[in-house]
């Protein structure tokens, strides 16, 4: 039976099964028996749906790449006017918020780099154009490139849990990313701490 | 991995070592120097995540421990504190995303970055406290 949204609920389910597997057993253990065990779909139809375990990852990304392009939009629309950097406002803004969904963003990361980086190829050229346009819109195109390294370093140290630092901090962190009245417009860069002490 | 670790903390204490007594943030300079230095190492820095990720978190916790020490030490050494936390997380995340295959910059671009790193480091220093 060809049902569209049938269909599209069966993935959506396969997603949130590879999820707890890649969590559970890292990508060694995402299998389709496995996946089948997990979701409760047929291995028949998992194999019928996605073909390999490349496919998976594939559709993993897929569905989280659609999540962050559509909060970025939103983001863009909700303060574009006001953004000095409107690219680098939004990627920072996107990085932030993947890391209010850790296990699923670093695992499925992690598990398309240990099968295949081939399947990151899309993101990356995704990213080399939004870098461009981060260069094209800065007074000073290598602190703006620092500001978006930054944040990738508070992104991917929390989702790899590396990161040492508290909610708090990253919070605080990223609010002076994303302030642009903090970055001098001679290229240097500012900051005015704030007075509450820090301890770890 | 913690043969990993292991060789970037004694390189980082060498790096300390060898710091002139006139430069202000130590700590932060020689992290920034590692996290370049392991951006140019062969490392398998995904499988060795994913395995630590699933089956040795206490690995990601001594991590974890060392780099809380640095951040304190980076905190302490700093007129700036937040500002001095964002450039050694630049650092990080140049590293990270450059071994990861992640990273949307050339080798040139990332070597200007870490220099550019290094000078705003050391002209942070230089600033008097809150003027940075």
């Amino acid at each position: 039976m060809d049902n569209p949204s049938r269909s599209e609920r069966s993935r959506n389910a396969a997603i949130k099964a590879a999820l707890v597997i890649l969590t559970k057993d890292g990508p060694a253990g995402l299998t389709f028996d496995a996946l089948s065990r997990e979701s409760g779909i047929s291995k028949g139809g998992l194999l019928h749906q996605f073909g390999s375990k490349a496919a998976i990852l594939k559709a993993l990304l897929a569905h989280q790449q659609e999540y962050f392009e559509a909060f970025g939009k939103r983001f863009l629309a909700a303060s574009g006017d006001t953004l000095a950097e409107p690219t680098l406002s939004t990627q920072i803004a996107v990085l932030r918020e993947s890391i209010n969904q850790p296990n699923s963003v670093a695992r499925a990361i992690l598990a398309a780099l240990v099968e295949d980086p081939d399947l990151l190829s899309d993101i990356s050229r995704k990213d080399q154009a939004n870098t461009r346009k981060i260069r094209s819109e800065a007074k000073d195109p290598d602190i703006a490139l620092l500001r978006l390294v930054a944040a990738h370093g508070l992104a991917y140290t929390t989702l790899l849990g590396l990161s040492p630092l508290s909610e708090r901090q990253r919070e605080r962190l990223f609010k002076l990313l994303l302030d642009d009245s903090r970055w001098a417009s001679d290229g240097s860069s500012q900051s005015q701490p704030e007075s509450e002490p820090e301890s770890e | 991995m913690e043969q990993q670790l292991s060789y970037f903390e004694k390189f980082s204490r060498a790096y300390l070592a060898v710091l002139e007594p006139a430069d202000a943030q130590h700590v932060l300079l020689a992290q920034i120097a590692t996290a370049r230095l392991a951006m140019d190492q062969p490392l398998d820095v995904t499988a060795s995540l994913a395995t630590a990720q699933t089956h040795s978190p206490e690995l990601l916790e001594s991590v974890r421990e060392i780099a809380a020490a640095n951040v304190q030490r980076i905190r302490d050494e700093a007129t700036d504190p937040d500002l001095a936390l964002l450039h050694w997380q630049a650092a990080r995340g140049l590293a990270l995303s450059a071994l990861l295959g992640l990273c949307p910059l050339s080798e040139e671009e990332r070597n200007r970055l870490f220099d550019r790193l290094r000078a705003e480091t050391q002209k942070a220093s230089e600033a008097p406290s809150g003027s940075t």
